[in-house]
């Protein structure tokens, strides 16, 4: 009984104060200008108050001052001097779509909006030190040392809305934010087989001394092989795969025994099962870590840098397989897979540092043959001489 | 003192793409093992160097064995008369050339096989060449122009990458290995020199078997 009669009491309050407007109201009915005519004076930084300080000019430029202050901020009549916060509308009330990608990136629950965003200055982000670099530092402070600093800001490469972590992103994926703006990047004035090296190298493995290079496979769609001119590298999704593990996981495409491991025997059962003709392993070559000190350096002009490191450098392999939410998940493969003579990577083949040692022993051996033959025979030959003379 | 017989075995053709094949199969074999065993060999400079001598030799030699099997086949039509062993031959003209060379040259037996312009090679000579020019050079060479092309889908469609490389080098090593055979052989005419002056004027010196 008394919980109805407070209820009644709240209702006629609320009544009686949408009617005659008394209390709590937007600050559109205030109007920006009235807002600015405080918050735009400087003056109100001197007294303690640098937080309510909006330069109106910046914030004439962006899109929400056509919306107005009230759009996102409520006060009272009597602010200031009801001593009451003024509401803070959230971001995704217009921006739903955003917030919806942010909450599955790796921002979300360690970002805020406001973290990045300046909703009352800025269009875009706030500079890089002040936005990324509030939690990434390092990077940032490696990056604006680059000479690529001149001419990109994060988000240039990386969208924040849509975070992922650099081994989640694949490497097509990785080399597109590059060639955003370097399209056609002139490599082939040097580098033989440049269409190929781009395809099976991430730019980051030359542009910049990240550190541990690796080779990730990735699966790619083939369509019943048909020769074609383009050769474009078309990786296969989530969705097409689960069609070919039905209620597996995909990874059980290769790690048949689901142990997180991926063995040559499991590689090369992959590779030579029909089942799976219109799929295929493609291999780049890739880093452990991502380095922002981008750079051109003179020694990956040498081919030997990466074709002459011998074959005991390039053992560590992984498969990287695509998750839902298109972000990779990389499986450990057994060590020193890429060297397998055929049918364990029977596509990836790194001229001189993937050679298989087998091969390269049945091959001298074949040589050693027929120069072991001439010797022989000519030294029978030098023995036998006094016999042709006598002929 | 009289003048021994010569008799005409070489057409200027058949010489001049024997050197070009002769320098060609020598580079592509020695930037071949560069380009394999980058770390042992540096015969050519960089890297870079060996992967473009040995692409333009290789696009060379095909040029030069397409020379060969249009000469053989359209201008001298003997290929089949050169090239493919007859039945004396299967029979055992292989068998006696290969007692030849293993067992009766040490006793100093005359060769078994007098070449003359229609009959050039014995019967080792021409299992051994047309197995070479018919089946491992169009392998080794078609090979290697998938490699230089790098036609992805191609190379699926035969299996991978690493199977053609894999083919390319292994056929390469028996270049390697006829080119030393074939070196020797050829210092076993009645002189050290003979059959390569032969192959450089196209004049050979008709011996007399006793």
């Amino acid at each position: 009984m008394v919980l109805k009669v407070k209820f009644l009491i709240i209702c006629i309050f609320g009544f009686v104060m949408s009617v005659t407007g008394i209390g709590i109201t937007s600050s559109s009915a205030m109007e920006t200008d009235e807002c600015l005519e405080c918050h735009g004076d400087s003056s109100i930084i001197d007294e303690g108050g640098e937080h309510l300080y909006i330069d109106g000019t910046q914030f004439a430029g962006t899109k929400h001052a056509e919306d107005g202050c009230g759009s996102c901020h409520s006060v009272t009549d009597d602010h200031p001097d009801d001593g009451l916060k003024p509401s803070n509308e959230s971001c995704d009330m217009c921006h739903e779509d955003t917030i919806d990608e942010l909450s599955k990136g790796l921002h979300a629950g360690n970002a805020e909006c406001t973290d990045c965003h300046n909703p009352h200055a800025a269009k875009g982000l706030k500079s890089p030190g002040e936005s990324c670099g509030m939690c990434h530092e390092e990077a940032v402070e490696e990056y604006l040392n680059s000479s690529h600093a001149e001419n990109a800001v994060c988000s240039d490469c990386h969208s924040p809305h849509t975070a992922k972590s650099y081994l989640e992103t694949s490497g097509l994926e990785k080399n597109k934010q590059c060639t955003t703006c370097h399209e056609g990047a002139g490599h082939s004035e040097w580098l033989l087989r440049n269409k190929l090296h781009m395809q099976a190298t991430t730019c980051i493995s030359c542009h910049t001394d990240s550190k541990g290079i690796v080779i990730t496979m990735y699966i790619e769609k083939r369509d019943g092989v048909k020769p074609d001119k383009e050769g474009e590298i078309d990786l296969a999704t989530y969705k097409d795969l689960t069609q070919l593990v039905e209620d597996k996981g995909v990874q059980s495409l290769i790690d048949t025994n689901d142990d997180r491991s991926i063995t040559k025997a499991e590689l090369r059962e992959f590779n030579m099962n029909s089942k799976y003709k219109d799929v295929g392993l493609w291999g780049m070559l890739s880093t452990e870590t991502a380095s922002h000190g981008y750079g051109i350096f003179e020694d990956r002009r040498d081919c030997s840098f990466c074709h002459a490191a011998g074959p005991k450098a390039m053992q560590t392999c992984y498969v990287a397989f695509p998750n839902q939410d298109g972000t990779y998940n990389r499986v450990a493969v057994e060590e020193g897979a890429v060297l397998d003579p055929l049918f364990a990577t029977p596509d990836f083949y790194m001229v001189g540092s993937t050679r298989n040692d087998i091969l390269s022993i049945l091959g001298l051996l074949i040589i050693a043959g027929g120069l072991g033959a001439a010797c022989l025979h000519g030294t029978f030959r030098i023995l036998t001489r006094k016999n042709r003379r006598k002929h | 003192m009289e003048k021994p017989k010569m008799i005409y075995l070489n057409p200027t053709t058949v010489r001049i793409w024997h050197w070009i094949h002769a320098i060609g199969i020598t580079t592509l074999c020695i930037t071949g093992a560069q380009i394999r065993f980058p770390e042992y060999i540096n015969l050519f400079g960089s890297y870079r160097t060996a992967v473009l001598v040995h692409d333009f030799t290789g696009i060379f030699v095909c040029l030069d064995w397409l020379l060969w099997f249009l000469y053989y086949v359209f201008i001298d039509k003997s290929l089949i008369k050169l090239y493919v062993p007859n039945m004396y031959d299967l029979k055992t003209g292989i068998i006696r050339q290969m007692l030849f060379y293993g067992f009766n040259y040490f006793r100093g037996k005359p060769n078994p096989h007098h070449s003359t312009p229609d009959k050039k090679f014995n019967p080792m000579q021409k299992g051994a060449y047309l197995m070479i020019m018919t089946m491992l050079v169009p392998i080794v060479l078609l090979s290697g122009l998938l490699l230089l092309l790098i036609t992805q889908k191609w190379m699926i469609a035969l299996g991978g990458v690493k199977i053609v490389v894999g083919l390319h080098f292994l056929v390469a090593c028996c270049f390697a290995a006829f080119l030393f055979v074939h070196m020797y052989l050829a210092t076993l005419g009645h002189t050290f020199w003979a059959h390569i002056i032969t192959m450089i004027t196209g004049w050979e010196e008709e011996v007399e078997e006793h």
